[in-house]
């Protein structure tokens, strides 16, 4: 049997695409999960990503090679930038918790999500990690992770050419896991880019894309603890990102 | 934007002792772009002759305003949106010069749609100025300058300030933001010169169209006015070296620009009751609104806030560091 190239290149894309998972959509923060009597919640938080330059579009080596050795002041500026504010994340969560009279202990040592065995689901609350390992050896009910994917400074490019402007950049998700039922009691997706204004191109400080990355970072925490904090929370059906640009 | 130093010349002159001599009369359009010459226009006579009078324990000032009206306003933009989306691209390459003229073709090209891009957002900006269009076109300099008094704290000698002020309205039309180019000299000689940012306190006003609109704009004219005066009183402050220099640790602040949160990470030189005054990265000056939820306030600071209302939901909160 003979397979016209056509034929081939969509049987393939058919194959493909059906590995594909869907992103995690938001999960509404289900109140009574975070209730007095909802049981202990542990507050962890992945290890955090080193400050970074990201060019996503530049795919080729050549290409990767000549986007970094063009931004190469730029991703040697982000070595001086702090990642204070969000290490103190994982506390003002608790404190949050805390707050609403819940039972919240933060785990200290980082979370390895990669450790624990993906589960392949389409069920929108269904976690796509297995926490049971967790679960035993935390001895909580109830896991708020935080996970910080990304950090740093953000530039497009179509192979060899930038196609926007650095912006920096804050990408991760919070979520509140029920151990028991591995389900998400809430998961909320962070995806921060903000952009210096009209003038970024300033080495070797960058002030503006400095200003930029430290409002990526409160925009970050504020997408994590704003649902915590608030009273009246309504159903999100928009990605935060969408919120915090 | 313009710069200061060539800003071309709308004149106000001040002179010290009792009084500062502050009026309609003191406005000179100047024909010339340029430094100030000693010699301008016949209605600033009195002053002139002030000036001639020779050395004086009191300074003598010149504030030099742009010669071309209106009073330039805009819309606040927002580039985080800018980009033109990536991904790969196949080159038509026979060979390696091939390769490369295909590279600096498409960056070319993609240079220009950016900038278009950039171009069309602030076009879009700027549409929020449309409601005012007829009362900013009257809004000259000379009438804006009237509102600017003589900045205090400054020694003897003679001062000149040139001032570029750029207005923009934000996108939900309560505040208005207001970007200073300042150049300070003292007897010729430059002592300061950079952008000062003053963000007004939002309105609280339901109609802001309505209100900015009365009286021929009114409330817009008096807080433009205001905000240059601000902006005037911290230039010549930090010429004259009477501002704080702030304890040199970079905190981050959040402050609100109309109804928008916004975060500036900066070194705090002045903790007023009403206002802030923080120093940039940019090491430029920024006074931004701080609401009565901060904290109480013994002796409440008389920075530009919108006329009427002020809102009690806006606030500034420092984020520890």
């Amino acid at each position: 049997m003979r397979w016209s190239f056509p034929t081939a290149a969509l049987l393939l894309s058919v194959v493909l695409s059906g590995c594909a998972l869907k992103p995690q959509q938001p999960v509404p923060l289900n109140q009574e999960a975070i209730a007095a009597k909802g049981g202990k919640v542990g507050v962890a938080m992945s290890a955090l990503p080193k400050v970074d330059t990201y060019f996503p579009g530049a795919d080729c080596l050549l290409c990767y090679a000549f986007a970094s050795a063009s931004n190469s002041s730029l991703t040697k500026h982000t070595e001086t930038l702090t990642r204070d504010e969000l290490a103190a994340l994982q506390e003002d969560v608790a404190a949050a918790l805390r707050k609403k009279s819940v039972d919240a202990v933060v785990i200290k040592d980082p979370i390895d999500l990669k450790s624990l065995s993906d589960i392949r689901t389409e069920v929108p609350t269904a976690a796509r990690k297995d926490f049971s390992p967790v679960r035993a050896k935390l001895a909580v009910d109830k896991l708020l992770v935080i996970d910080v994917q990304q950090l740093g400074y953000v530039r497009t490019y179509a192979s060899y050419v930038p196609t926007s402007d650095p912006k920096a950049t804050v990408v991760g998700a919070a979520y509140l896991v029920d151990l028991k039922t591995n389900t998400y009691n809430w998961y909320v997706p962070v995806n921060v880019s903000l952009s210096a204004g009209a003038k970024w191109d300033e080495p070797p400080k960058f002030p503006g894309l400095t200003n930029a990355y430290f409002q990526a970072l409160e925009a970050g925490r504020d997408a994590v603890l704003k649902p915590l904090t608030e009273t009246n929370l309504l159903p999100r059906t928009e990605p935060v990102a969408s919120v915090v640009k | 934007m313009t710069s200061a130093s060539t800003s071309g010349a709308r004149r106000i002159r001040w002179k010290g002792l009792a009084g500062w001599v502050i009026s309609g009369a003191s406005f000179c359009v100047a024909a010339q772009v340029g430094p100030a010459g000693p010699a301008i226009g016949s209605a600033e006579q009195p002053t002139q002759n002030a000036e001639a009078q020779g050395p004086t324990s009191s300074p003598q000032w010149v504030l030099r305003l742009p010669s071309t009206d209106p009073v330039a306003f805009k819309g606040v933009e927002n580039f985080d949106s800018a980009g033109i989306g990536g991904g790969f691209i196949a080159y038509p390459a026979p060979n390696a010069a091939g390769l490369l003229a295909a590279v600096i073709a498409h960056s070319l090209i993609n240079e220009a749609a950016k900038n278009a891009q950039k171009v069309k957002l602030k076009e879009e900006a700027d549409r929020i100025l449309a409601p005012y269009r007829s009362v900013l076109s009257k809004y000259t300099h000379a009438e804006l300058a009237r509102s600017v008094k003589p900045p205090s704290g400054l020694a003897g000698g003679t001062w000149q300030i040139d001032s570029v002020p750029v207005f923009a309205l934000t996108q939900d039309q309560t505040a208005l933001v207001l970007d200073n180019e300042v150049s300070v000299k003292a007897s010729g000689v430059p002592i300061y010169e950079g952008v000062i940012r003053v963000v007004s306190a939002p309105l609280a006003e339901s109609d802001p169209v309505a209100h900015w609109s009365r009286g021929d704009g009114a409330a817009l004219r008096l807080l433009g006015g205001d905000l240059l005066r601000e902006s005037i009183e911290l230039a010549a402050s930090r010429a004259a070296k009477t501002l704080p220099l702030g304890t040199g640790k970079q905190q981050t602040f959040r402050y609100y620009e109309g109804k928008t949160l916004k975060v500036e990470r900066a070194t705090l030189l002045v903790d007023g009751c009403a206002r802030r005054v923080l120093l940039t990265l940019r090491e430029t000056l920024m006074s931004v609104p701080v609401s009565a939820a901060v904290g109480a306030c013994t002796t409440p600071d008389t920075g530009p806030q919108a006329p009427e209302k002020k809102n009690t939901d806006t606030s500034v909160s420092e984020v520890e560091p």
